[in-house]
């Protein structure tokens, strides 16, 4: 076995060396792509944080009076639950009020050391409805009920800001889709001319015997590992971004939490399932017509 | 070892290569196949290697009946079958080892084995001083050889020869002839087709004549025409 993959990666090597030209092209597509296909994921993430800090994914808020009596928090919670619109509803205390502030907060450390976290931020119903259009209903349920302070209403801002993510991810994702359709085809195309340039070689192999997996996966090896590199050159791009473009931000920007270096790491295997998933269809396409027994 | 059995084929663009061709060759058996191009030679051969199907008809080969042959199982039946052309077909960036060896270590065998055999049939066929030659600086006498050598290293039960002196002298081509009969001699099957009539009579081998895709003599001991 050890001897069967060093012939394989031989040949891999040889045949990128051989059409070197048309590899890199082939790179560059499938890393652009790939940048592309990152960029919109890392959006969708920003977007995803902004949304989470600012209304913690709720529609409407009621916030209680202080300090939240635990008999008023059952009472209002079996109340809201009764309603149809309403789908869920989560008791956030105080405490849990000064964790999101936190994080809410995070580029301007000052704001939070200068005022009381603890007991500053009011604890709240946080209820996400299932029909978002009897709002309504839930407002004249608790408003003016003991125990509560204010009903807050946050479809508009969730809704305006879930219309913004889902444009820009979408826009850049069919840039990225079109990109990734000409990786696949300039990857195809490559194994395509490796194959012909070698085509001697394959007519012999298949006299003497060798299986089609034999024939093929040093290709298929080729066009992964073409994949693979854009795939890693896009996600350095993608920590270039974050450096250069983002990390700039971060002082400028109060009230937004941006990404962090972990939010890209976390869509890094996202690019390499996304450039493996290219490099086979590559490789089918490719090899297709060009295989038959 | 190899039997046609009223084998035609015609192909998809309709012309007819071969018509109701029955032919029975026994494990270790000599058999020629003469006639003119385009009398099916070729065709039979592609057969043989399932490289083509018959339309109608059996092919068997080393006992299995290649119609139920699946595609995946195809390469090894051809590790069974040992295939030598006009043209050679060596890789000329090889050396005549590498190029023996390259037919071994595409079917996965060991660096142990290809070691040991490529120096053992480089030897067979006279071309043991030659192992770090490249094709381009042989004679074709011996690029044959060598595609001889690749044919049989993985020690066929067939070996299959399409016109292999077509590109020779004849004093050349009765050398290849002593070979071919040297590796029939240790028991391998060898099916030759070729119009070559001087080596035919010479042989006295069995005759399978083809014409227009028909066998219109099958003959013991025989010559070319």
């Amino acid at each position: 076995m050890a001897i069967g993959l060093q012939s394989y990666f031989r040949e891999t090597a040889l045949g990128l060396r051989r059409n070197g030209i048309v590899a890199f092209a082939a790179m560059s597509t499938a890393f652009i792509a790939l940048f592309l296909f990152g960029l919109a994921l890392l959006i969708a993430r920003e977007f995803n944080l902004v949304i989470e800090a600012l209304t913690g994914n709720v529609q409407v808020a009621v916030y209680l009076t202080d300090p939240p009596n635990p008999e008023t928090v059952k009472l209002l919670t079996t109340k809201l639950e009764a309603l149809p619109a309403v789908g869920e509803v989560t008791y956030e205390s105080k405490a849990d009020a000064c964790a999101r502030a936190k994080i809410l907060f995070v580029n301007t450390p000052n704001v939070i050391e200068n005022v009381d976290c603890a007991n500053v931020f009011p604890a709240s119903l946080r209820v996400k409805l299932a029909d978002t259009q009897q709002f309504a209903e839930v407002r004249a349920a608790v408003e003016g009920q003991p125990g509560v302070l204010q009903v807050a209403d946050y479809r508009e801002v969730l809704s305006r800001l879930v219309t913004i993510t889902r444009v820009l991810s979408v826009g850049i994702l069919s840039i990225a889709i079109i990109m990734l359709a000409s990786a696949v085809a300039l990857i195809a195309n490559t194994l395509r001319m490796g194959m012909f340039a070698r085509r001697k070689e394959i007519g012999i192999m298949r006299l003497v015997g060798a299986t089609n997996w034999r024939i093929r996966t040093p290709f298929l090896i080729e066009g992964l590992v073409e994949g693979l590199l854009g795939a890693a050159a896009a996600v350095f791009a993608l920590f270039l971004v974050k450096v250069i473009f983002i990390d700039r931000l971060r002082g400028q920007i109060r009230f937004f939490p941006l990404v962090q270096n972990h939010d890209v790491l976390a869509i890094a295997p996202w690019i390499l399932i996304a450039a493996t998933v290219i490099a086979l269809i590559a490789g089918t396409i490719g090899m297709r017509r060009f295989l038959d027994v | 070892m190899i039997s046609l059995q009223t084998v035609t084929k015609i192909y998809r663009n309709g012309v007819t290569a071969l018509e109701d061709v029955s032919v029975e060759v026994e494990k270790g058996e000599f058999v020629f196949v003469v006639g003119q191009s385009g009398s099916g030679k070729s065709t039979l051969i592609r057969l043989l290697l399932k490289e083509e199907e018959a339309t109608k008809g059996s092919v068997y080969v080393a006992g299995k009946n290649l119609a139920k042959i699946t595609s995946w199982k195809v390469p090894y039946l051809r590790r069974n079958i040992g295939t030598v052309f006009q043209d050679y077909k060596l890789l000329t960036d090889k050396t005549v080892f590498e190029n023996v060896a390259f037919g071994l270590e595409v079917i996965g065998k060991p660096k142990h084995v290809i070691d040991q055999r490529v120096p053992e049939i480089l030897e067979y066929v006279g071309l043991g001083e030659k192992l770090n030659s490249f094709p381009d600086e042989l004679s074709g006498g011996e690029q044959q050889r060598v595609s001889i050598a690749r044919a049989c290293v993985n020690r066929p039960l067939v070996l299959l020869a399409d016109e292999p002196t077509g590109n020779l002298d004849p004093n050349t081509s009765v050398d290849i002839m002593r070979l071919l009969d040297k590796v029939n001699r240790i028991g391998t099957t060898v099916l030759m087709a070729t119009h070559d009539q001087a080596i035919v009579d010479a042989m006295r081998k069995r005759v399978v004549e083809l014409d227009k895709g028909h066998v219109v003599r099958d003959q013991v001991r025989g010559v070319y025409s």
